[in-house]
């Protein structure tokens, strides 16, 4: 996203959609762009498991309860999606404490920032004077109006904590194995699932796949559960659900040594050797899992090359020009729709000027579009699905004349006698 | 410092006691550095007790907690005998009894909230076992009939027998018992009084208070100040979880804390989340379509 203004000096202005949940594709972009080379992916994958061992600690120091962590991996994942690794890289435990600061204040925790800083500088270890820590706090809070801009400053996110635990009482799921899935659920934040599917959908994974490992370890006392996701609200398909648990599944292969699940099976007092977890149950587990991998054949590819909104972020459009924050879709659609009809207008226009006279500057009061991420949908009202970001001015309504029927009168009290009525 | 100097400071000192945390923090620093003369020096807690106001003696026993607190870090763990043993006494000083000569329409009890709270965190550093029964029978209602006659014959409290002294029992339980009763007593007082305001329609009192008691609008202001601070500080440790036996005592709580899914209850939660993912993933409410073989 390179909004610069124009030469002109004219101003920009972008309205930015917000999208709590993105697709896999999405999320595949997104990376794709965010971690240009293999080496890059690899360091952001050692670089997050270091920072998430190292929040976890932080979090028994400060005796924070665990959903603070949940809303915090969330986060660490949000933003190396919008924001190249390149740049930000070497600042990854920076990121990991503001979006532990900002899943605190989401929760409603009040705790000073300057005291979670000294405990993390405590926990690694390093020495640092009053001074430096207050230039580490500012560096942190102005890290935290970017976690703001590119979450377009949504809360809307709900924790899956509590619809898990709603949903184990309401399947009559014995308490050991909720523990279990409790602790599994702390595991999830740390995969890309809770980014792409709502709370609802991960509660019933996470079920699901405590289930299934439960089953496994214990065959003397299985647990058997039909779990139907319809009777709980969740519309899925079947093979999603599939999926998401494979998906799920995939992350114990490689870090189910640090991870919360291990902590959890220790305490029911359960075989935990990695091996045996990792070659008989969860593999076992997968092998057992019908997998569909079929792509979704009703949808074409999308081209999200083109769309602003899955670019990496410059926060420097703030500065020259405004951001402006919108949470319906419906709403957003409108506006770019009427965009479009304007760039039309303002094309013929411009053409009309240049016939006229070539030296003389375009429109008298009207100011140029910037040049940059226009929508290449020539209709009036775009696919759905084609854009969610663009720039735009604010411009003022015009389905307003086009709605309005000026024969309607509501106090009217019969209806105007039409001829062939009778 | 000799014993003198430091009774003249630390008087001084809790004379002027604001309810902060650093405050408390400071004085508390002072005395265990001055360990060696704690009889002296916890004589003068008792003494400055008597002579302050309502306000200040509450400050001084939410200093008593941050005291507690510190000396337990200390190998020699002085003070904390001492003061638990007069744990009731304490109380019985930060909740005073009625003078026979004020009206019958003051009440003396600004400090019974506080005093609760900060006797409970004195309690869980103690590790006092009873603390979860003595919790419960505070939030309940503690008036008996009887009390619910004497109200209907327009009878005052009697507060007499909760001021007499008693034999202490030698173990800090058992102390501990023996403040946490004074004070439930106190808590029946509350809503006693509370009842018998409503039931015949009793006025504030319209003559100032006198001596030691009395509040002026300048202190009435600086308890407001007080008590916004203290439950400020209430707050921010409010939500702090032990994880000395595992990760399951925190899944203790969150499991008590949610009820078994309703389809009816929890719709507006499912259809705001729903919501959010259709307007997220398709742009608009996406409704699943009906079952086709429940279609006529």
């Amino acid at each position: 996203m390179s909004l610069s203004p124009d030469a002109s000096g004219d101003f920009v202005g972008v309205i930015q959609l917000s999208k709590p949940y993105l697709s896999k594709e999405e999320i595949s972009h997104l990376f794709k762009n965010s971690l240009k080379d293999d080496s890059l992916a690899r360091a952001y994958k050692v670089k997050k498991r270091e920072v998430f061992q190292f929040l976890c600690k932080l979090i028994k120091v400060l005796q924070f309860p665990t959903k603070i962590l949940q809303g915090c991996f969330y986060y660490y994942q949000r933003f190396y999606m919008f924001n190249s690794f390149a740049k930000y890289g070497s600042a990854h435990y920076d990121v990991g404490i503001t979006s532990l600061f900002i899943s605190l204040k989401q929760n409603d925790y009040i705790k000073k920032l300057s005291l979670v800083i000294s405990e993390a500088y405590k926990l690694r270890g390093i020495v640092a004077t009053p001074q430096e820590q207050d230039e580490h706090r500012k560096r942190l809070l102005s890290l935290e109006k970017k976690f703001m801009e590119f979450g377009a400053f949504d809360f809307r996110y709900f924790l899956i904590e509590e619809l898990l635990i709603k949903y184990a009482k309401y399947f009559r799921i014995p308490r050991e194995v909720c523990f279990l899935s409790w602790s599994m659920l702390n595991d999830l934040y740390a995969t890309e699932l809770p980014l792409q599917w709502p709370s609802n959908f991960n509660a019933i994974v996470v079920l699901r796949t405590s289930l299934l490992v439960w089953n496994e370890l214990n065959m003397e006392r299985k647990v058997e559960r039909l779990l139907n996701e319809r009777e709980v609200a969740v519309h899925a398909r079947k093979d999603e659900v599939n999926n998401a648990v494979n998906e799920f599944l995939e992350y114990y292969l490689d870090s189910y040594e640090t991870s919360f699940m291990r902590d959890a099976l220790e305490q029911l007092k359960l075989r935990t050797d990695s091996k045996h977890i990792i070659n008989d149950v969860i593999l076992n587990i997968k092998i057992s899992l019908h997998q569909d991998d079929r792509p979704n054949g009703l949808q074409p590819p999308r081209n999200l090359d083109e769309d602003l909104f899955f670019k990496l972020r410059d926060y420097d459009v703030g500065k020259t020009g405004s951001v402006r924050f919108l949470y319906s879709k419906k709403k957003y659609l409108d506006e770019v729709s009427q965009y479009a009809s304007e760039k039309e207008r303002y094309i013929q226009q411009k053409a009309a000027a240049l016939r006229q006279a070539p030296t003389q500057p375009t429109g008298k009061n009207y100011r140029a579009p910037p040049a940059h991420g226009v929508p290449n949908n020539p209709s009036p009202r775009p696919h759905p699905n084609s854009s969610y970001q663009s720039n735009n001015r604010a411009a003022p309504r015009k389905t307003f004349k086009k709605n309005y029927q000026h024969t309607y009168n509501p106090n009217r009290k019969h209806r105007p006698e039409r001829p062939f009525d009778k | 410092m000799d014993s003198f100097e430091a009774r003249v400071y630390l008087t001084k000192q809790l004379s002027s006691l604001t309810p902060s945390k650093q405050a408390a923090q400071q004085c508390a620093k002072f005395l265990l550095k001055h360990k060696e003369l704690q009889d002296d020096l916890y004589s003068v807690i008792l003494e400055s007790l008597d002579a302050a106001d309502l306000n200040i003696r509450i400050n001084i026993f939410q200093f008593l907690e941050e005291l507690i607190l510190y000396c337990q870090n200390d190998p020699q763990k002085p003070y904390i005998s001492s003061i638990i043993k007069d744990m009731k006494l304490i109380l019985t000083k930060i909740l005073p009894p009625k003078p026979d000569t004020m009206s019958c329409e003051t009440r003396l009890l600004t400090n019974l909230h506080a005093a609760y709270t900060i006797l409970v965190n004195i309690s869980k550093s103690c590790k006092f076992t009873n603390l979860k029964e003595y919790k419960a029978k505070y939030g309940s209602n503690l008036l008996t009939d009887m009390d619910r006659n004497r109200i209907e014959l327009q009878l005052q409290f009697d507060e007499k027998p909760l001021y007499t002294d008693k034999d202490l029992p030698e173990s800090i339980d058992g102390q501990l018992d023996c403040a946490w009763e004074f004070l439930l007593e106190k808590r029946r007082q509350s809503q006693y009084e509370r009842f018998f305001i409503d039931k015949h329609q009793m006025q504030s009192p319209t003559e100032p208070l006198q001596d030691t008691f009395a509040k002026t609008r300048k202190q009435l202001l600086a308890r407001i100040e007080a008590d916004r601070e203290r439950q400020k500080r209430g707050k921010e440790n409010l939500w702090q979880i032990n994880r000395e036996n595992g990760s399951i005592t925190e899944f203790d709580l969150v499991y008590d804390t949610f009820h078994q899914f309703d389809i009816i209850e929890d719709k507006p939660l499912i259809d705001e989340i729903n919501e959010l993912y259709d307007n997220s993933k398709y742009g608009t409410p996406h409704r699943p379509q009906p079952n086709k073989r429940f279609r006529r």
